[in-house]
């Protein structure tokens, strides 16, 4: 074979190589995230949630929330993926500045089973999880807490796990129903935030 | 002809291998340093990274401020004149940069004096940037969010560019600060950008000698000081 017939067919192999699609990443689609989960997080879009600082400041957060549908997984050659729903809620407060996060992600195991996670973020440094239906993550749970003069009923006391070790001033404990979502903020130094009904 | 050659080869090679000795050991250490004032030194946070202070509002919130980084650092400065170096020296840096429990974004930092210029402090806290000559007492830029007032640097002194600034720095000898007494104090006012500024926009900063920032006042007469 002459170097001229070599150079083509090297040239034609590589061609061949790049321009061959990658197989498709087989993608599962885990569906919607049901109503009775979302209602976990008694939040709505646009809605503003008012909370008293033990110093007496009404502190007022508004809502943002939204569903989107994202595809995980097809990043590897050859993957399985998964297509899902997301649900964001966020709680923002001007003063004192307060950012609360809730992310809901669904997926489905290999016995077909659903799961969901609850996952939430306090001033991007402490981090929890809300219960759900299929795990209650071992939280003390009250069944009746008065707070700001009213009764709320089926609390759970959930701790945050604390990401900075130098903060010693952090919300360490959420007080938290399904019917009212967040029923207070208490910090480490002893401030609190109650809702404000 | 051939050894004319070679010596003329020998000559070039010597004379590139001293250009670049020359260039390789005239390096930035041979500049002369222009030191930041101790005094200057003293408005920062004395502690090391990661300790903390804590203030309060007039609600009893608190806020803890943590020092995430402390950098020194320096960079060359000076002008050319008929392509000579001229005024070429090494300009000092220092900078604090806090983490806080509200996100105030708290960051302290000083500029080594060059020319007829002082030392300038920089404090950064809720979006508000100022810059202060701390030997002519005056600020000399302000930054509120995406607005920017800054006075030129000229052979006469500062010169203002567009609108003057009417943020002011004083320095006090003392001020009591919670029932505490603070010796050396600096007080900056924020008189600048009034149609922007929010209710919890900062218009008063004051810092201590050995201490830092000690108290601020919001726009609505909210004061969070130290504790």
């Amino acid at each position: 074979m002459s170097i001229m017939k070599k150079i083509l067919l090297v040239i034609t192999v590589s061609f061949l190589l790049t321009a061959c699609p990658s197989p498709p990443c087989d993608i599962v689609d885990y569906g919607t995230i049901s109503q009775e989960i979302l209602d976990l997080l008694p939040y709505e879009n646009q809605e503003t949630y008012s909370f008293k600082n033990s110093g007496g400041l009404i502190v007022n957060f508004t809502c943002e929330r939204y569903q989107e549908v994202g595809t995980f997984g097809c990043e590897d050659y050859g993957a399985t993926g998964a297509t899902s729903e997301h649900d964001t809620v966020k709680l923002d407060a001007t003063y004192p500045e307060f950012h609360i996060d809730f992310e809901t992600n669904k997926s489905i195991d290999e016995d077909d089973i659903t799961h969901y996670i609850i996952s939430g973020r306090i001033q991007y440094a402490q981090s929890f999880n809300i219960p759900t239906p299929n795990e209650n993550y071992g939280y003390e749970q009250v069944s009746t807490v008065t707070i700001n003069g009213n009764d709320y009923n089926d609390v759970y006391k959930i701790p945050t796990r604390n990401n900075n070790s130098n903060n010693t001033v952090y919300v360490d404990t959420i007080y938290y129903n399904t019917t009212k979502g967040i029923l207070k903020l208490k910090m480490s130094n002893n401030e609190y935030y109650d809702i404000n009904e | 002809m051939n050894i004319m050659i070679s010596m003329n080869r020998l000559a070039s090679f010597a004379l590139v291998f001293s250009v670049l000795f020359l260039v390789i050991s005239c390096g930035d250490d041979d500049l002369p340093q222009n030191p930041i004032d101790p005094s200057s030194m003293e408005w920062f946070f004395q502690e090391n990274v990661g300790a903390n202070f804590i203030m309060h509002d007039d609600n009893g919130i608190a806020n803890e401020f943590i020092l995430e980084e402390s950098i020194g650092a320096n960079s060359q400065n000076g002008y050319q004149t008929n392509g000579l170096d001229a005024d070429l020296s090494k300009i000092n840096y220092y900078y604090q940069d806090f983490s806080d429990t509200y996100f105030s974004g708290l960051k302290l930092g000083v500029r080594s004096s060059y020319g007829s210029y002082g030392d300038t402090f920089t404090i950064s806290i809720n979006e508000v940037d100022f810059a202060i000559d701390l030997n002519e007492a005056l600020v000399t830029s302000v930054h509120f969010e995406s607005t920017y007032l800054a006075y030129s640097e000229t052979d006469e002194g500062y010169e203002n560019n567009e609108e003057p600034i009417y943020s002011t720095v004083t320095f006090l000898e003392n001020a009591l600060i919670d029932g505490v007494n603070y010796d050396e104090v600096m007080h900056i006012q924020y008189n600048d950008f009034i149609a922007s500024n929010t209710d919890y926009t900062i218009k008063e900063i004051y810092l201590a000698k050995q201490f830092g920032l000690i108290q601020y006042v919001y726009n609505n007469g909210v004061v969070c000081h130290r504790n």
